[in-house]
């Protein structure tokens, strides 16, 4: 969509937001569909033609990306999109397992059985993904089934971690569209976590969790070149 | 309490500061000090003619105040300095402790030498600060402010070097938090606490992360078991 169209959409939503907050939203929104190429350039004096906005909330929003490791600049050439860097993923991954881990843990005594019943309609759509390979549908339903066991942890602390960590799962999905040959495994490991939940076993659940999320990239390590980003994109646009 | 004279002395020292920043910032050490009670509510006309300012920097520090969760909206009725249940205060304690773990295991391979000694430089400053309080001895009933910020400083040093931007982001958020529930919990029946973090420094220094891991997982469980059995106040 054209991003003056999607920004007017944003004012109108809420007229209070900062004009910074509204282009950061939509910059990063671009940056997670995989729109722009990694290392490519990102012109402020375009953006503001595009928006009809002045430079200020451009760079202020600019800032912000490169604060949270989105964009990068390099001094008298510019700023640039940041590529997906191994090590970076690694960051992430261990500190997703880790608080995933630590809400399964507290979610196996929280939970009640309607949430469990909700968990096991996640598992069906996660699963019903997985068989037809369906990238976005898997990304989605990925997402409803982790962050369904996070709220069950009824830890505030650990849930408003988990919401700023969303953005960066999306943008590291395509991790897991490269590693596809891993499909039957990881539907294994949601099956396990169900019942692991089902049977309320605490030890079960921590393991099984942990493994699903540290396991995948040592997989990947194994058995792919993905070091290559331009690469790594045309997988997920095919 | 004067906070105008605080606001003043600050403004003075940082001449670069916006006013709305240097209110929050004086706000938020009155709450860090119990200045401010839990519980308390905040008239924001009231501290606008304290401060002798607009009421806009004043409605933009409390807002941020609220993002940080010291502050909250109650509906009809205004902004409330918040009030830590023990429920709370428990779940931040789970979280942190979650989060500690994690970075000590990953900075226990990448500290340098130096970087040791400035942590065990650290634990000495935590045990010098407690006798000079003499809370080993006494049963001290607040940390003090102090010894609670060279605590912090020994704990977010280790998170630092764990170098992983997506912990350091979340522990960061926490520290005002940490910072709050010191005010209000006591954590001196830990008789071992100096101790503790030598021992915590000893277990960084092996460079092995399940040793790191296990250290600062223990020290913040033994904490949590003290604060559930009585010390909540």
């Amino acid at each position: 969509m054209n991003m003056a169209i999607s920004m007017a959409e944003k004012i109108r939503e809420n007229p209070f937001k900062s004009l910074t907050n509204i282009i950061y939203e939509l910059l990063l929104e671009k940056i997670v569909s995989y729109d722009y190429l990694p290392d490519s350039k990102l012109s402020v004096a375009d953006l503001s033609n595009e928006l009809s906005v002045s430079k200020t909330p451009i760079k202020q929003a600019i800032a912000m990306l490169e604060e949270d490791g989105f964009v990068y600049t390099v001094k008298n050439k510019g700023t640039f999109f940041s590529p997906f860097e191994f090590s970076d993923y690694i960051n992430f991954l261990k500190l997703r397992a880790t608080l995933e881990t630590a809400a399964i843990s507290k979610a196996v005594f929280n939970i009640n059985t309607t949430e469990l019943n909700q968990i096991h309609l996640y598992l069906k759509d996660l699963l019903y993904a997985y068989d037809q390979a369906n990238y976005s549908l898997i990304f989605s339903s990925e997402e409803n089934f982790h962050s369904f066991i996070v709220k069950c942890s009824k830890n505030q602390y650990i849930i408003e971690a988990y919401n700023d960590l969303r953005i960066y799962i999306k943008r590291f999905r395509i991790y897991v569209a490269i590693s596809k040959n891993h499909y039957k495994m990881t539907q294994d490991y949601h099956r396990y976590i169900y019942e692991a939940l089902l049977i309320k076993d605490q030890k079960f659940c921590e393991t099984v969790m942990k493994n699903h999320l540290e396991i995948g990239p040592q997989l990947i390590l194994n058995d792919s070149d993905i070091y290559n980003n331009r690469e790594m994109m045309k997988i997920l646009k095919k | 309490m004067d906070l105008k004279k605080e606001l003043k002395n600050y403004l003075k020292e940082n001449k670069n500061i916006k006013l709305s920043d240097a209110i929050f910032d004086v706000l938020l050490s009155a709450i860090l000090m119990g200045k401010l009670a839990p519980d308390a509510k905040i008239n924001m006309l009231n501290l606008s003619n304290t401060f002798e300012v607009s009421i806009s920097p004043i409605k933009y520090a409390v807002l941020k105040l609220n993002d940080i969760g010291l502050v909250q909206f109650n509906k009809n009725k205004g902004a409330f300095i918040t009030i830590f249940d023990k429920q709370d205060y428990m779940d931040m304690f789970y979280f942190r402790m979650t989060l500690e773990a994690l970075a000590a295991s990953q900075a226990a391979t990448l500290m340098t030498t130096e970087e040791l000694r400035e942590l065990f430089s650290l634990a000495k400053k935590i045990e010098k600060l407690s006798n000079d309080f003499g809370i080993s001895e006494s049963d001290f009933p607040i940390l003090p402010m102090e010894v609670s910020k060279a605590d912090i400083h020994f704990h977010s040093y280790v998170v630092e070097h764990s170098k992983n931007p997506y912990l350091i982001k979340q522990y960061k958020k926490l520290y005002p938090k940490i910072y709050f529930s010191h005010r209000f919990v006591t954590v001196i029946e830990n008789l071992n606490y100096i101790d503790e973090h030598y021992c915590l420094a000893y277990s960084m220094m092996s460079r092995d992360p399940d040793v790191a891991h296990s250290a600062f997982l223990h020290h913040t469980r033994i904490a949590l078991y003290f604060y559930e059995q009585k010390s909540y106040s």
